[in-house]
């Protein structure tokens, strides 16, 4: 698996977490659009679902050349205030495609959750994503991933994410998660 | 072999030709499903072609497939299906000559059944066992039932939430208004300047002072009935306190038991005014009718019986707005009929507030859902949700916008509301934002229009009417901006004015 990462920066703890000494500099395929957001380490600063997404939770993103997918690597930190669950424990076991709009979101446009608004926005996305186990006995519980590019602030080079689970449409209690780059 | 029987079979029971359940034409076919001739939604009636006779059938594929949920290439989706085939569950509609309680009595007649609950109009039953794709239509394609849709839920078919934990979204420290004592000034409610989306609609609390009372059913998971802030606010019906009516109106006996969305909403609708608690709603005055669709116990998973039981028993216990911050992906004749007897076909006697809302496919489309998309009917309003903060509404002139489109904007980012729970106060507060919020706010902003003298004697598409034709437009958004600030030019008509004198003063006439 890790031969066929082909990452974008090398120093975070995810990659390092899989044993990855060294690897491609810079991947020429992946989209510049996620130059801001791959190869750095994001931490969860704030989860409303926290049984799926955990708050203190580190994540890293990196590009999978091979499989052309963006692969979220987890690593759990001493803050962190609940483990990470079922995907999200497999090293980069998450998977998720890059759909390209004309805009990075702000985090507004994710809590109003306004799906016309949302699509102009890039974002990743996964279907079929299990975090947490299934209430049924042997069953298996997917969830809708977006996980949306946040415009990064000021003159910082990163951007941080918000993730919105099943419905990018907000008539939920809570249910953003967000991340900030360390 | 028994894949050509079963094709065969449901060809001759189902017919699916010039089905329009689900179509651009919505209300040019409302009403159409027994004239379509259809006896399940198409995509049902696929669903149930693709299976051989001794095939089980899965409601979570049914309900897939005809809410277009179904991914062709999620083969991890499908796997996930195959884990544990549920009982099915289905709406009926009994066919014209059948009375609904011969249609009960054949249903709890069959040992398979576990549970048959009768509503006005259809019969939902709940099997104990799967049944295979055969067993299924013996039961369902008979003369006795003109029509049936499986009984949805599940997380895409989530209404009011996702999530079943009681957990309340903390507000920012730097707005912890709840631990503040009462203002000095008028509505001394201590997070009113919090609330930056009244200040937006041009929410006056000298008209909110000065209005009266309207009706609005919060179809939700409740209302927590000892939060300060919405004391009093309660309405129930006494009379209704009896069989499935309790359950469904039963407000939450206490914050433990009630998930905290419709208590939000309340909060947002119709908090009390200048109680030196908390916020303070749109309309203060209104009453709130709780009909609870999502329970914690069920998960805050909702059945489409449900919503449309809830839609009924809002109408008859005389609402007059209807909010529902909720959503689902398709078009259910049950829902829809309830919709349109609780509003009126073409004359609307009570309006529905809901959230604008849609849902990206697996394919990244765009798909409208329910009961956003009813809002084509003429008692339907959708609010989309939106964050002002940064425009200048205040100076923008009324939009005179027509109702047909019938989408408004209306706050959703960053909404003080009350909660179930408390934080470090003595009552609760959270913030909330979506299209829920949303909805909230214009019905709220409804209910405080039509409670204004003498709106107060218009009919339900009069105030729509009004709403929309003053209106705020900017630039930013194509949907105008609910805006209540003409109500204070009321104030000058007399006392014996009229509905047709209100829309004349407010130039909103034909």
């Amino acid at each position: 698996m890790i031969s066929k990462l082909t990452m974008a920066v090398t120093c975070s703890a995810a990659i390092l977490a899989l044993g990855a000494a060294s690897t491609t500099a810079l991947a020429k395929d992946a989209d510049s659009v996620m130059s801001p957001y791959i190869g750095y380490e994001i931490t969860i600063d704030e989860s409303e679902q926290e049984g799926h997404v955990p708050t203190g939770g580190k994540l890293t993103l990196i590009y999978d050349s091979e499989d052309d997918v963006y692969r979220a690597c987890t690593r759990s930190s001493s803050k962190q205030k609940s483990p990470w669950q079922e995907d999200w424990r497999t090293p980069c076991g998450v998977a998720l495609n890059l759909v390209k709009g004309n805009r990075y979101c702000s985090m507004s446009d994710v809590k109003a959750g306004n799906a016309e608004v949302l699509s102009t926005c890039h974002r990743l996305r996964s279907r079929d994503v299990a975090m947490h186990p299934s209430t049924v006995k042997g069953g298996l519980e997917l969830h809708d991933v977006m996980v949306f590019l946040l415009q990064p602030e000021g003159k910082s080079p990163r951007g941080g994410i918000a993730m919105l689970l099943d419905s990018p449409a907000r008539v939920t209690h809570n249910g953003i998660i967000h991340g900030v780059p360390d | 072999m028994h894949r050509i029987w079963c094709c065969i079979a449901v060809a001759g029971v189902l017919t699916t030709s010039g089905m329009a359940a689900d179509r651009p034409a919505l209300c040019g076919s409302i009403g159409d499903f027994a004239a379509a001739g259809a006896r399940t939604p198409a995509e049902v009636a696929e669903y149930l072609q693709s299976l051989g006779a001794n095939e089980r059938f899965d409601l979570r594929k049914a309900c897939a497939r005809w809410a277009a949920l179904d991914d062709p290439h999620g083969q991890r989706q499908r796997a996930a299906y195959d884990d544990l085939i549920p009982a099915p569950r289905f709406i009926l509609f009994p066919s014209a000559d059948t009375p609904i309680v011969t249609l009960v009595a054949q249903l709890e007649r069959d040992r398979l059944v576990r549970a048959v609950a009768q509503f006005r109009s259809f019969v939902a039953v709940e099997y104990s066992v799967p049944l295979t794709a055969a067993a299924l239509l013996e039961r369902l394609a008979t003369p006795r039932i003109s029509y049936f849709e499986p009984d949805c839920d599940g997380p895409d078919f989530v209404t009011t939430s996702a999530a079943p934990a009681l957990t309340g979204g903390a507000l920012p420290a730097a707005s912890r208004c709840w631990q503040r004592s009462a203002r000095a000034s008028f509505p001394n409610d201590p997070c009113t300047d919090e609330l930056w989306g009244h200040t937006y609609i041009g929410w006056d609390p000298g008209v909110a002072a000065k209005s009266l009372p309207r009706l609005v059913a919060v179809l939700d998971s409740g209302i927590d009935m000892h939060h300060e802030d919405l004391a009093g606010s309660l309405w129930v019906d006494d009379k209704a306190r009896v069989g499935r009516q309790l359950t469904l109106q039963l407000p939450c006996a206490s914050s433990v038991g009630c998930y905290p969305h419709g208590t939000q909403m309340a909060g947002t609708i119709a908090g009390r005014m200048n109680n030196g608690v908390g916020v303070v709603g749109v309309a203060p005055h209104s009453k709130l009718m709780p009909v609870v669709i999502s329970r914690v116990e069920h998960g805050n998973l909702v059945r489409l019986s449900m919503i449309a039981s809830a839609i009924e028993t809002a109408g008859t216990n005389g609402a007059n707005i209807i909010n529902i911050s909720a959503k689902w992906p398709v078009d259910s004749r049950a829902i829809r009929e309830a919709v349109v007897k609780a509003t009126g076909a073409d004359v609307p006697q009570r309006l529905l507030v809901t959230g604008y809302t849609s849902s990206f496919a697996w394919d990244e489309s765009l798909h409208e859902t329910y009961p956003s998309r009813y809002r084509c009917l003429p008692g339907v309003i959708a609010a989309v949700p939106g964050d002002a903060r940064g425009e200048d509404l205040g100076h923008a002139k009324a939009a005179h916008a027509a109702a047909t489109d019938s989408r408004l904007r209306a706050p959703g980012v960053d909404i003080v509301v009350t909660t179930t729970h408390n934080q470090d106060g003595s009552y609760a507060l959270a913030q909330a934002a979506g299209a829920s919020s949303a909805s909230a706010y214009l019905a709220g902003a409804a209910a405080l229009t039509w409670g204004t003298a003498p709106l107060d004697r218009c009919s339900a598409s009069q105030i729509k009417n009004i709403l929309f034709c003053r209106s705020k437009r900017t630039e930013a958004s194509p949907y105008p901006w609910v805006h209540v600030e003409f109500l204070r030019e009321l104030s000058t008509l007399g006392a014996g004015a009229s509905c047709a004198d209100a829309i004349a003063a407010l130039g909103c006439g034909p």
